[in-house]
């Protein structure tokens, strides 16, 4: 079996993916080169919070109580291209509507279609409670009478990495000689140690490590962007992100308690992302950022990572060499198309900007909902149906034509439901606690129980 | 008979038997308030009743309806059926069973498939012995599921002909009109090259905005009128021909369809509350019919009075079963051979998928989006049905050494190859036959893992133990269960039928 492994990152990376294994595996001897220090980041991955703190064996509560992680429940988007009354809506991943033997979303289209400009988040509990800075533990699916309410997290780079300091046997700042990427990288002399080490796997989240010859131009569709980031005190407790579409691209909001992250993402028309040709190169694994730099509009670079370690770790090696990492690759190269659909679909949806590709096959399945709201899923789709279905009403993609059976129900019965619900929804919000309380309530509880 | 305008937009079924009523059925209650329905049957035209052996998706097809599990269960002479017996599909003497059911319940830290490939390797066990489902069928038990503990599922075994009559008496009391008439010939709107009216030989015709096409093997319209291409899959599925005879009923009838190879095919036997449906499938090329005369008159209880009734298919699809404003469902969409008795199954995905994407008018976005998902469904069934040949080891006989060595397609070597390399299974959400139904062929036909997961390598012994644990609760679980037969409705409420003339003379496949 695989065992010995060396892990080169900033301080992050190796930190996170020498965690998740430490975590999964038993028995590794884990290396970590240290590049550089974890970068001034703010990340706000999509992964739901139980799989987030299930790969790290690391409840959320402690995560919550030192600061390292707080709970988002939604994603605020902005646009001129949204026709709801405050241009602005709220996704979560989370319940819509109510359960009616029509879909709830053709009431919702039924009701538009009258001038109602309610926001398709007035539907959703927690999109609502988000919006206005509201908070409620995630809720599961099957409790009847009530949607369910899930979370996932954002942090600080710099405020977890230290939580999971420990996870390596040794960790060092430097190879002095013996890593040669493109060939074997088997055999390593490490900066304080007197012997040169010899590894089973080696693996790389350090971008400027993975070489050329492993790149290879994306589809067009694949849009690039520059990016630009700023850093300034927090000035409230939200659990949101918040996307604004302006006119060259987009402005990408993440705060934590401490600091409030400002991303400008510019559309680089012309220009074409690169994508490895292979992830799992011999003994070699590129993640994260080290296989590609993506733009993230909905999700983050760690929701890279964790997608990459949970295929490592589905198909974790006998040696590196093993024919398993054919399988690896296949299912890791997958997972960024369909994830690049998503970023795709965010961006085309509330950007009018050309330089967009549309002749791409994501963008006929968008043409397709937005005639009658029908969504073709996809094999290996991140969000499941009634999640996407959610994810583009709350992006302005409202369907030109009604499905027969809502066309033929009466409207005035549907516009009660709609009102109904609004007020249902806005009257449990009310009764839900300011987001500021919850983290009082969780130092409170984690200091009683000492 | 020219039909008066009327002011909801018409669907027309040309076609009854079992995918034609059941689009009724469902068209009716989905669909009743916005469109005119009718069906166009010609008592004169016998129907082939497709599938007496079920899967459990049809209990989602009745619950839509609405309909009374036990008045269906009574007016279609159904039993239960938690999965389908194998036998001789390895090599002679073989058996192995594919439940509706998922295997152990136990966490390990890597798949199920894994951990029981591994754990094989110190202390052979069968598949078998760690599924409640596997042990209630094999000790002919049965009992509904208790949602949240038991995780396995039931279909049932039904009299075809029966099922389409109770969904016919349930579509016309929800309003579906029925015309007992031949189609002679439709017209075709020049603009849209849709079908914009159905002309009968008696001389009316009727109107229509959509029609459906459940002509079976006919494909009056989809092949007479749109010339919808016909894929052939004979090269990898070429069993093309079944006999089909009834017999008495069981007093204990098994709780599984039991699919027995033979020389050139296979043999089904599902039985029925009033009687047993029997037939032997075989390819042309390797046998004549014979063989499925001869494998039949051997079976207890065969009623050799009546002649067998002789079938002649292909397996295949159209890639375009949706054309113009015309919907095949049912066996002028395709065939696939009833070894997983999927042919209900394929009408029910037709009806749900055109259900999602009807619109007043048809519309070639949505028909291409019906056609790549029927499409993707057909290719996975045709896969899964390939697994179950191919992986055979039954060496000198002709048609089984064929498809030992016949090329597959190269989305079930993937498969294969994945399942072999380290007991990885196909782990699609779109499509039939999930991880335990693919782990149940697999290692029913012996097919063999190279690489145990490294993760696993200090734990064999401990998993062994496991398993152990896992196979004597299985077989408590199983034990549980009430006999198959003491869950059907009495013999004294069951209809009495007179074997010799029961509905259209003749069971189904």
């Amino acid at each position: 079996m695989t065992n010995k492994v060396l892990i080169i990152g900033d301080q992050f990376s190796t930190n996170f993916i020498a965690t998740v294994l430490r975590n999964r595996i038993t028995g590794l001897d884990l290396t970590g080169v240290i590049c550089a220090p974890a970068p001034q980041r703010i990340e706000a991955p999509l992964t739901n919070i139980d799989k987030f703190t299930a790969l790290l064996g690391i409840q959320w509560q402690r995560l919550v109580s030192q600061g390292a992680v707080e709970l988002c429940l939604a994603h605020r988007f902005s646009s001129a291209k949204l026709t709801c009354a405050s241009a602005t809506d709220y996704f979560a991943l989370a319940d819509y509507g109510a359960a009616h033997f029509i879909p709830f979303e053709q009431h919702y289209q039924k009701v538009r279609a009258t001038g109602d400009d309610s926001p398709f988040s007035s539907y959703c509990l927690a999109a609502s409670a988000a919006a206005l800075g509201k908070f409620q533990l995630p809720i599961a699916a099957d409790r009847q009478n009530q949607q369910r309410f899930d979370a996932s997290v954002k942090f600080d780079l710099d405020a977890l990495s230290p939580l999971l300091n420990g996870a390596c046997d040794r960790t060092v700042s430097l190879i002095e000689s013996g890593l040669e990427i493109g060939a074997t990288a088997r055999h390593c002399s490490l900066q304080g140690l007197a012997h040169p080490l010899e590894f089973d796997l080696v693996l790389i989240a350090e971008p400027a490590l993975m070489p050329d010859a492993n790149h290879t131009e994306a589809p067009a569709w694949i849009p690039k962007f520059n990016r630009d980031s700023g850093y300034t005190a927090s000035d409230s407790i939200d659990a949101l992100t918040t996307l604004t579409a302006v006119e060259h691209g987009f402005v990408k909001q993440v705060q934590t308690r401490k600091q409030l992250q400002r991303e400008v993402l510019t559309l680089a028309p012309g220009e074409r992302a690169q994508l490895p040709k292979s992830f799992w190169q011999r003994d070699i694994v590129f993640l994260g950022a080290a296989a590609i730099e993506l733009p993230h509009l909905l999700g983050s670079y760690t929701d890279q990572l964790i997608q990459e370690l949970d295929a490592l770790l589905k198909y974790w090696p006998y040696t590196a060499f093993d024919p398993i990492s054919e399988r690896y690759n296949q299912q890791v190269r997958d997972w960024y198309v369909r994830y690049l659909e998503l970023q795709y679909l965010v961006g085309v949806s509330l950007s009018e900007s050309p330089g967009w590709t549309r002749n791409c096959e994501v963008h006929e399945r968008l043409q397709l909902f937005n005639q009658q709201g029908y969504w073709e899923t996809k094999e290996g789709d991140i969000l499941g149906k009634n999640d996407m279905i959610h994810l583009l009403l709350c992006l302005g993609n409202l369907p030109q034509q009604q499905h027969p059976i809502a066309a033929g129900y009466p409207l005035e019965l549907s516009i009660d439901l709609c009102k109904s619900l609004r007020m249902a929804i806005s009257q449990q919000v009310a009764t839900l606690p300011p987001t500021a309380d919850f983290y009082r309530w969780v130092e409170r509880s984690t200091s009683i129980s000492g | 008979m020219e039909q008066p305008g009327r002011n909801r937009p018409s669907i027309v079924i040309a076609g009854g038997g079992t995918a034609g009523w059941m689009t009724a059925a469902a068209f009716a209650r989905i669909l009743g308030q916005h469109f005119h329905i009718t069906v166009i049957e010609s008592s004169q035209i016998g129907t082939v009743g497709v599938g007496e052996a079920t899967i459990p998706h049809i209990r989602d097809f009745n619950e839509m309806l609405g309909v009374d599990e036990a008045e269906f269960v009574s007016a279609t002479g159904a039993t239960y059926k938690l999965g389908i017996r194998f036998e001789g599909w390895l090599n002679h003497g073989s058996v192995y069973h594919h439940p509706f059911g998922s295997y152990g319940l136990s966490q390990f830290p890597v798949n199920f498939a894994g951990a029981f490939a591994a754990a094989n390797r110190i202390s052979p066990l069968a598949l078998d012995d760690v599924g409640v489902a596997t042990q209630a069928m094999i000790n002919r038990r049965f009992a509904r599921p208790v949602p949240h503990l038991h995780d396995y599922s039931y279909a049932y075994h039904l009299d075809a002909t029966r099922y389409a009559a109770f969904l016919k008496r349930y579509s016309l009391a929800r309003g579906v009109e029925h015309i007992d008439a031949h189609i002679s010939h439709v017209q075709i709107d020049s603009a849209s090259g849709d079908i914009s009216k159905l002309n009968l030989r008696d001389g009316g015709s009727i109107p229509a905005d959509w029609v459906i096409d459940c002509t079976g093997f006919r494909a009056l319209l989809i092949e007479g009128v749109y010339r919808s291409p016909f894929e052939s899959w004979k090269h990898y599925l070429p069993c093309d021909r079944a006999v089909a005879m009834g017999s008495a009923p069981s007093s204990r009838p098994p709780p599984y369809t039991q699919a027995a190879a033979h020389k050139a095919g296979w043999q089904w036997q599902i039985p029925l509350q009033h009687r047993t449906g029997n037939g032997v499938v075989y390819a042309s090329e390797f046998a004549d019919g014979e063989l499925g005369i001869e494998l039949l008159s051997r079976l207890e209880g065969i009623n050799t009075a009546n002649p067998p009734r002789q079938l002649s298919f292909t397996a295949g699809l159209r890639r375009e079963t949706w054309v113009g404003n015309c919907v095949a469902i049912g066996l002028s969409s395709g065939f696939l051979e009833p070894l997983e008795s999927t042919s209900i199954y394929l009408i029910q995905l037709g009806i749900y998928k055109l259900l999602e994407l009807i619109s007043t008018k048809p519309n070639p976005h949505h028909r291409a989006a019906y056609n790549r998902a029927m499409t993707t469904e057909y290719e996975i069934i045709r896969d899964f049905l390939i697994l179950h040949y191919r992986l055979n080891q039954r060496s000198g006989e002709p048609f089984w050494d064929y498809l030992r060595n016949m090329p597959i397609p190269a989305s079930l070597q993937a498969k294969i190859s994945a399942y072999e390399l380290r007991a990885e299974l196909p782990s699609y959400e779109i499509g039939l036959f999930k991880w335990p139904s693919w782990l149940a062929v697999f290692a029913g036909q012996g097919c063999q893992v190279r690489q145990i997961d490294p993760r696993l390598c200090g734990q064999t012994s401990q998993l062994a133990t496991e398993m152990e644990r896992l196979k004597h609760d299985c077989h408590q679980a199983a034990l549980a269960m009430p006999p198959h037969h003491e869950m059907l409705p009495l013999p004294a409420a069951r209809p009495i039928t007179n074997l010799a003339n029961h509905e259209h003379g003749q069971p189904r496949p």
